[in-house]
């Protein structure tokens, strides 16, 4: 019997899909944060783990709310958590000479925020029972609730995201910062305050990644260590800073991942997505959409 | 004069009752009292495997304490030695083992070092143990430990060589105790990529090889959550029995995958990693009822009263749950101090001959012999998973005696 005989291509593709969502959701937090201060947030990891923990260990676990409660609470916590860290850190770190000493800077602030997350909530993985774990059966293709759920979601989210840059004045404002913040101090807009409201958006994002990985991966410190890389290869490879090339990044990995290994052995799967970032870095730097040069 | 004599009786009172003080406490202590022993613990205090770092630590810490309690350890020289655990965190790095070693042996004086958590730290120590003349105990299972034949290295846990075969014996039976018969079985091995699945794999294709069973054989990233097409081509292969060796977070990704893609009542044997609390707590239960797997311990376990004693014990002292990684580092402490009392001398080179001589040592993961390849222990328990309670159900013991230990060595 051939291999590909007993596979069922409607499962891998609604997993490619849902697995591609939180990629392209990861490299569209990854994209706000660049466009708005010029730095690859290394920190965005920990970002999630922390919205997780807090979701999952104190709204769900410590303080048993209801999820929709649970929910809410988290995603205010992570984009007040967001504020803080624009304005005592990203901020200031935008300031420095060397861009470089600025990454370093959000890679340390991760390793703290992780310890942080493991001093506070423990060391062992936990997850939130019964919180999108059941499954849809549609023929013989048993669908993950969590999966589905991630496809909704990444979509609503996408789609209020551009919303927000078309029709509101504090997103028009973030596209100029992100454009030229020289320009847009001229033009009256508090590049600070601006800078601040983005990853404050970036953090909600990353809760909202938190809360949906939770059913996915449990909660553990290294929940999505594989999932931010990949969220990264989604930004590059998409063209990174541009908000379309996020999302179809990160669809495209996730369909060359879960589709490549039917054809070579599994333990390729990561490498896969590596790979192909290697591929557009030496032929396409730019990506599939090139970001427009303000 | 009175009052002379009211200050020369409490003078008296004062001075009696600070000599009783002296002979039945310090003073007492002091002569019979040696200098402490100390042993050096290196595990993942910080990290990704931060939790069973917590368990090595809790385990061992209370094997001490028992020890201490009693008032130490008697040694030729006829005094009570207390031991002293000094803790270094090596974040399951293996350059980071070998720094924490050497600070504990050569700074802080340890005679025998617990740990490393893992089974390539404990390779990469080789040279290191062999040149500090030290001995370590740990739980490194990867049979490629055997063929160091480093006198300083003792693993004491049944080694992945022997639990392979077991689960693959287990995998089998199982499957015609089912349908009557080996016909039409193919059995899925799903191992991680790292030393711990490459390893278990090749004992599991080697025991299908040697028996004429049909098996398929495929290995993940162990950094990888979702793994489903990994299991839609194990599907498309035709399996319908598994064994797997991996970590934690592999076992919930394989129970998670293979539920949710309609695989229900299956023949699934795992590594002991499924058996561990904090495994189990990421699941549902309907994801891995009726599983099984090889575990060294399980805190459910009512059959072995020296496993019921450690888990009243843990429970008194701690209030996180006990598991398999804090079960085995409670008996390494305590083989260590046995080691000690045999050799009658805290002497880093004698406790090492002295571990090689053990035969026959009780422990709650096991009977203790010593053998050639530094393995500790040939036996396991085989633990069902219902309503994601490990419920030891069978033990399996490949020895029985000091001389059947040899029979075994074509395992590792």
């Amino acid at each position: 019997m051939s291999v590909f005989e007993g596979v069922n291509w409607l499962q891998l593709l609604v997993t490619a899909i849902a697995m591609g969502c939180i990629y392209s959701l990861i490299a569209t937090e990854y994209t706000l944060i660049y466009n708005a201060t010029g730095l690859v947030n290394f920190a965005h990891e920990s970002f999630i783990v922390l919205g997780a923990y807090i979701f999952a260990g104190t709204f769900e676990r410590a303080l048993q709310f209801p999820h929709w409660l649970a929910i809410l609470l988290t995603l205010v916590s992570m984009a007040c958590f967001g504020v803080l860290v624009a304005s005592t850190i990203l901020n200031p770190l935008r300031n420095l000479q060397f861009v470089t000493y600025a990454m370093f800077g959000t890679m340390m602030l991760s390793r703290i925020i992780i310890e942080i997350c493991r001093l506070s909530w423990g060391s062992l993985p936990f997850t939130v029972k019964g919180f999108l774990r059941e499954s849809i059966n549609i023929g013989s293709t048993v669908l993950s609730e969590s999966y589905i759920y991630i496809i909704i979601i990444s979509v609503i989210v996408i789609a209020l995201l551009q919303a927000f840059f078309k029709f509101t004045k504090a997103g028009k404002a973030m596209i100029c910062v992100s454009q030229n913040k020289d320009a847009a101090a001229l033009m009256g807009i508090n590049v600070s305050a601006s800078i601040n409201l983005t990853v404050a958006i970036s953090a909600v994002i990353c809760g909202i990644v938190g809360i949906l990985c939770a059913p996915l991966y449990n909660v553990s410190s290294n929940m999505v260590t594989s999932a931010a890389t990949k969220g990264f290869c989604a930004g590059v490879i998409g063209g990174f800073g541009s908000y379309p090339g996020a999302i179809i990044g990160g669809i495209l990995i996730g369909l060359i991942e879960q589709f490549g290994i039917i054809f070579i052995p599994s333990v390729w799967k990561d490498a896969l997505s590596f790979g192909l970032m290697i591929i557009f870095l030496l032929i396409r730097p730019g990506g599939i959409i090139k970001r427009k040069k303000a | 004069m009175k009052k002379f004599l009211l200050m020369l009786l409490a003078a008296m009172m004062i001075f009696t009752l600070t000599a009783c003080n002296k002979g039945g406490g310090e003073g007492g202590g002091d002569a019979t009292e040696g200098d402490p022993i100390v042993f050096g613990l290196t595990t993942t205090v910080t990290g990704d495997q931060a939790a069973g770092g917590e368990q090595a630590t809790n385990g061992a810490t209370l094997a001490i304490n028992e020890v201490n309690e009693a008032g130490g350890l008697l040694l030729s020289d006829g005094l009570y030695h207390k031991i002293v655990l000094k803790i270094e965190d090596d974040q399951g790095d293996k350059a980071m083992c070998d720094t924490t070693v050497r600070r504990l042996v050569e700074q802080e004086g340890a005679v025998v070092i617990l740990g490393p958590y893992f089974s390539g730290q404990t390779i990469a120590l080789d040279e290191t143990m062999r040149e500090l003349g030290v001995a370590l105990i740990n739980s490194a299972t990867n049979v490629g430990i055997d063929d160091l034949k480093n006198p300083y290295l003792w693993h004491n846990r049944c080694d992945d060589g022997l639990n392979g075969v077991i689960l693959g014996k287990a995998v089998v039976d199982e499957y015609v105790a089912r349908n009557g018969s080996a016909d039409g079985l193919k059995v899925g091995v799903i191992c991680g990529n790292d030393d711990t699945g490459t390893g278990a794999a090749q004992v599991y294709e080697n025991y299908f090889t040697e028996h004429g069973v049909d098996f398929y054989r495929d290995e993940h990233d162990t950094t990888v959550d979702d793994l489903t097409a990994y299991i839609q081509k194990a599907i498309a292969a035709g399996c319908n029995a598994w064994v797997s060796s991996c970590h934690d977070k592999g076992a919930v990704a394989i129970a998670k995958a293979m539920y949710e893609q309609g695989l229900r009542d299956q023949i699934v044997f795992m590594n002991p990693i499924l058996a561990q609390t904090n495994v189990l707590e990421m699941m549902e239960p309907e994801w891995v009822e009726g599983w099984a797997c090889v575990a060294d311990y399980s805190a459910s376990d009512k059959s072995n009263p020296l496993a019921v004693e450690f888990t009243k014990k843990w429970n008194e002292a701690y209030t996180v749950t006990p598991d398999v990684q804090g079960a085995l580092y409670y008996c390494h402490a305590k083989l260590a101090m046995k080691a000690i009392e045999d050799a009658g001398s805290a002497d880093p080179q004698a406790i090492a001959e002295a571990i090689g001589k053990i035969s026959g040592y009780e422990s709650i993961i096991g009977t203790v012999y010593a053998d050639e390849y530094t393995n500790l222990i040939y036996g396991i328990g085989i633990t069902y998973i219902r309503n994601l309670v490990p419920t030891m159900e069978a033990s399996v013991s490949m020895v029985s005696s000091q001389e059947e230990v040899k029979d075994v060595a074509k395992y590792h």
